[in-house]
């Protein structure tokens, strides 16, 4: 038995797991319908591909999401995890989902995968036949992921840093990325047997002014890691920055570094897709601003060429979102996208430039690290802020790097801390921005550029 | 480089002067050399952090930045941080200052073991102590909130008030209670 099944037998032994069926499992796999395959719809569609966020407690009240979902012609199905499966605390996720069930309150903010099993979670999944993209933000999510694939959920969202620097304070990042390898493996083997299971990174991040070369590294150093372990179809992401321009030439720099940096590892056959977040800061409490702000989102998608849209809904800010909420955005979000055309090819190739040489030097940055494997090198670089990523919480960051807005809202950095920024990119990047303000003023302006879009 | 002005705050901070530099700078862009102390009577050292389970980063970082530029010491053990751990890097750092934030409220739940916990400890008697965020969950007055804190051993509190207000208020008691 190779050392993986060794390790999977151990990890599907979990008490709450009722009797995992490999053999079973795999079977289904092999012959699950291709519309179940999200990597499927991004080899055969001709348009964005749509997918909201959402996971309720309870099978029913998932069931009825996605029958709203549905009518509203959603292309990709979310499975949104809940908080105590996120921190493998099966137990409290168990009892709160009774409690859930007896008292048509909601008790927990997601669906709790492991909890529900795959046996009665593949139902649902078969039933609707689309496509479906697992949403968590687990550090260890080897038990999960199982689940999920065993259940048809076949795009697996997430990473050993995306999934851990923006939400954690101390969980061991080494761990992480073990962790994550038998993700990426148990995902390659799948991958073998029928289309591929999509890997996808969160790019995201804190959401809160990261500058493009910090989330284009990490993305591309994800996929490496992803891409290493054999895994075929990726999606690397990113969110709504702020600025047009600034989003249009972080894809533009993003997919032509993804397919640089693929075939330096001989990973040419992979497919690599760009997925797009509608903007993932603090959203306006006004629901009719929410709205306009989407929309928008969706514009500056078309614009950068993204294969899928991940949308937000009119209640943001309020809370977590009614099932009608989030159906609407799919149906507006459609509905944009529909009518959008002969949209005109925007090019800035001085910010192109300036953006892929900082990419370059922090990834030469990566790679020079003495370790002996990539893991290992992008772990030793996060340790010493060569990735610094700002407003993360946790300890492992180096929290050097400081950027503010400049008029056009790009964000730009300041001060690069141990990041390894060429000195004419970072000449370039504070000369966009008026420094000469004492801290307090600069320390007002990162506040008003927090939150631009309140 | 650290010199402050007569409100105690540092002057303009040098952000065009490094322009040439290769190196990463061992000044920081706010013009704070870190981990150098005492060069002027404001620069006591402060350990702060956010109380409890509670992940708030952002305004985290925005203190941590605007302190150093006011010249302090800052030892910012971050978000999620227990009132053991408070007191455990006041007693390491032999800090003046303790300043505890909270934003999503469970601060009030906590600060009922602050006295107990202190007294524990031998030689914090001289620490100012100071909160400040959303002191409490839903609704509530300043007036009745501040006193409240004051009982649980908080020499300043501030409940919904703007950084740099609050840490305003942090200097003029510092001047008037710590004279060097």
């Amino acid at each position: 038995m190779s050392q993986l099944q060794e390790e999977r037998e151990i990890i599907l032994g979990n008490e709450n797991v009722d009797a995992f069926d490999f053999d079973e499992v795999r079977e289904f796999v092999k012959g699950a319908d291709e519309k179940l395959f999200i990597s499927h719809h991004f080899e055969t569609a001709s348009k964005m591909l749509v997918q909201p966020r959402g996971g309720f407690p309870t099978y029913e009240k998932q069931f009825a999401l996605y029958e709203f979902f549905v009518d509203a012609k959603v292309d990709v199905l979310p499975l949104t995890i809940d908080s105590n499966t996120r921190l493998n605390d099966y137990t409290t996720a168990k009892k709160m989902l009774r409690l859930s069930e007896a008292n048509e309150v909601d008790m927990l903010n997601g669906y709790p995968l492991v909890n529900h099993g795959y046996r009665s979670t593949r139902k649902m999944m078969t039933h609707f036949n689309h496509p479906v993209s697992l949403r968590h933000g687990t550090p260890d999510a080897r038990l999960l992921i199982e689940i999920a694939i065993a259940s048809g959920i076949f795009e697996i969202e997430g990473g050993p840093i995306t999934y851990l620097l923006p939400y954690s304070k101390n969980f061991p990042l080494d761990k992480a990325f073990l962790y994550w390898k038998y993700v990426e493996r148990v995902c390659a083997d799948y991958s073998t047997l029928n289309k591929p299971i999509n890997r996808e990174s969160f790019g995201p991040l804190t959401a809160t002014l990261v500058p493009p070369s910090i989330t284009i590294v990490i993305q591309l150093l994800e996929m490496l890691l992803s891409l290493e372990e054999g895994v075929k179809s990726f999606s690397i992401s990113f969110s709504q920055q702020g600025s047009m321009t600034q989003d249009i030439v972080t894809a533009k720099v993003t997919r032509d570094l993804a397919k640089h940096y693929a075939a330096q590892i001989g990973c040419e056959d992979a497919v690599i897709h760009l997925v797009y977040h509608q903007w993932m800061g603090a959203f306006p409490t006004n629901r009719d601003s929410a709205d306009q702000l989407i929309n928008m989102s969706t514009v500056i998608a078309s614009m950068c060429g993204a294969d899928k849209i991940i949308t937000k809904t009119r209640e943001e800010a309020v809370g977590i979102p009614t099932k009608e909420a989030n159906a609407q955005t799919v149906a507006n979000t459609q509905y944009t996208l529909n009518i959008l055309s002969g949209l005109p090819a925007v090019v800035d190739e001085q910010e192109e430039e300036i953006l892929c040489a900082e990419v370059h030097a922090i990834m030469e940055a990566v790679f020079n690290d003495p370790a002996d494997t990539l893991w290992r090198k992008v772990f030793n670089s996060i340790k010493n802020g060569i990735i610094d990523v700002p407003f993360s919480p946790h300890i492992i960051n180096h929290n050097k790097m400081i950027t503010i807005r400049d008029a056009h809202k790009n964000i730009r950095i300041i001060e690069r801390g141990n990041v390894p920024i060429p000195d004419h990119c970072y000449r370039y990047e504070k000369s966009c921005c008026n420094l000469n303000k004492d801290t307090t003023d600069i320390v007002n302006d990162i506040i008003h550029d927090i939150g631009i879009m309140q | 480089m650290n010199r402050l002005n007569a409100r105690g705050r540092a002057e303009a901070p040098e952000f065009t002067t490094d322009i040439t530099r290769d190196t990463p700078p061992a000044v920081g862009a706010f013009g704070i050399i870190r981990g150098c102390t005492r060069l002027n009577p404001w620069a006591m050292k402060i350990v702060t952090g956010v109380i409890g389970n509670d992940i708030h980063v952002v305004a985290n970082r925005l203190m941590d930045l605007s302190l150093n530029a006011r010249g302090y010491e800052v030892f910012n053990l971050g978000v999620n941080t227990y009132l053991e751990e408070f007191f455990d890097a006041s007693v390491e750092t032999g800090a003046d200052v303790l300043l505890i934030s909270s934003l999503n409220g469970e601060a009030e739940g906590w600060s009922r073991d602050v006295k107990p916990l202190k007294a524990k400890y031998k030689n914090l008697d001289d620490l100012v102590m100071m909160i400040g965020g959303n002191l409490t969950v839903g609704s509530g007055n300043a007036t009745d909130i501040i006193p409240r804190y004051q009982n649980y051993g908080f020499d300043l509190v501030c409940h919904q008030v703007d950084l740099n207000t609050g840490l305003d208020m942090l200097e003029d008691y510092l001047r008037e209670h710590k004279p060097s």
